[in-house]
């Protein structure tokens, strides 16, 4: 009886698993590498962009934090000398 | 007897902009570009691959002279790097950068003429939005961005002229500089894919 079953499952079981309901043309071997070359393209490019576009952020926002400290550094040095030995 | 100084108050918590409001919006902009010419690139690149031969270009019709373009294609990358020299000439003084901007500028207007001349050459050829497949995408594609193209050319067209009148702000110029680098950038991915 397993057999059986077993033979039956195999004869039905089918031969290609379509998963993309585009891919009319599977098979013929350039378009299935034109349709995965582009998924992958149309997958990456906002992650690059964004992922990008958030580095860029994060070292301009550092670099005028550093550029700030620099800024009121001066400035507080600045406001001592004058308390201590008064306006020029 | 001890001099103490006074408490100094503290300094006002002020925003700074780090990125120019006009960059981050025209960063964001491009990004939906960027998206736009990928799925006009992945649409050419998946139909070509699964047309039937004879289907995508006829034979009538003429091949797209990619000798020619890449001269088209050498003035517009020159106009990218032109307007990054004007950008560092603009850091050091402002007013030096106007004729590099306008150098980067006529170089661009130079690439949307020749492509213009380039298509009425290819329309009496017999090439047209219609006679194909490579003919619809050509000129959807092609057009889309000579479109971006005279858009950045009137951007940076008007940061020229107020850099000439010495009210141009940073952030405008930065952003239509985004605008072109992007026009400039996208161009080589056309050409390679498109015409060859």
């Amino acid at each position: 009886m397993r057999v059986v079953v077993a033979t039956v499952i195999l004869v039905l079981a089918p031969r290609v698993a379509l998963a993309c309901p585009a891919c009319a043309l599977v098979g013929v071997n350039e378009n299935s590498t034109a349709y995965v070359s582009m998924t992958i393209m149309l997958m990456a490019l906002p992650l690059g962009m964004i992922i990008g576009i958030a580095i860029w952020l994060y070292r301009s926002v550092r670099r005028a934090e550093a550029g700030a400290q620099v800024c009121e550094r001066v400035i507080r040095s600045a406001r001592r000398q004058r308390a201590c030995f008064g306006p020029e | 007897m001890e001099a103490t100084l006074p408490a100094l108050p503290a300094l006002p918590a002020r925003r700074r902009e780090v990125v120019p409001n006009s960059v981050l919006g025209m960063l964001l902009f491009v990004g939906a570009e960027v998206m736009f010419f990928a799925g006009l690139i992945s649409a050419f690149t998946i139909t070509q691959a699964g047309a039937k031969p004879g289907t995508w270009r006829l034979p009538s019709e003429p091949v797209l002279p990619a000798t020619a373009t890449a001269f088209n294609t050498a003035a517009l990358v020159a106009s990218g790097l032109l307007l990054v020299w004007a950008n560092r000439q603009y850091r050091r003084n402002p007013a030096s950068a106007a004729q590099t901007v306008l150098l980067a500028w006529m170089l661009g207007a130079i690439f949307v003429v020749l492509q213009g001349r380039e298509w009425i050459g290819l329309l009496s050829q017999g090439l047209t939005i219609r006679s194909s497949t490579l003919g619809s995408f050509f000129y959807v594609i092609v057009g889309a961005h000579g479109l971006h193209a005279v858009g950045a050319l009137i951007g940076l067209g008007v940061a020229w002229w107020r850099l000439r009148q010495g009210t141009l702000s940073p952030g405008f110029l930065l952003g239509a500089q985004t605008f072109w680098y992007f026009v400039v950038g996208v161009w080589p991915v056309i050409y390679g894919r498109v015409y060859f």
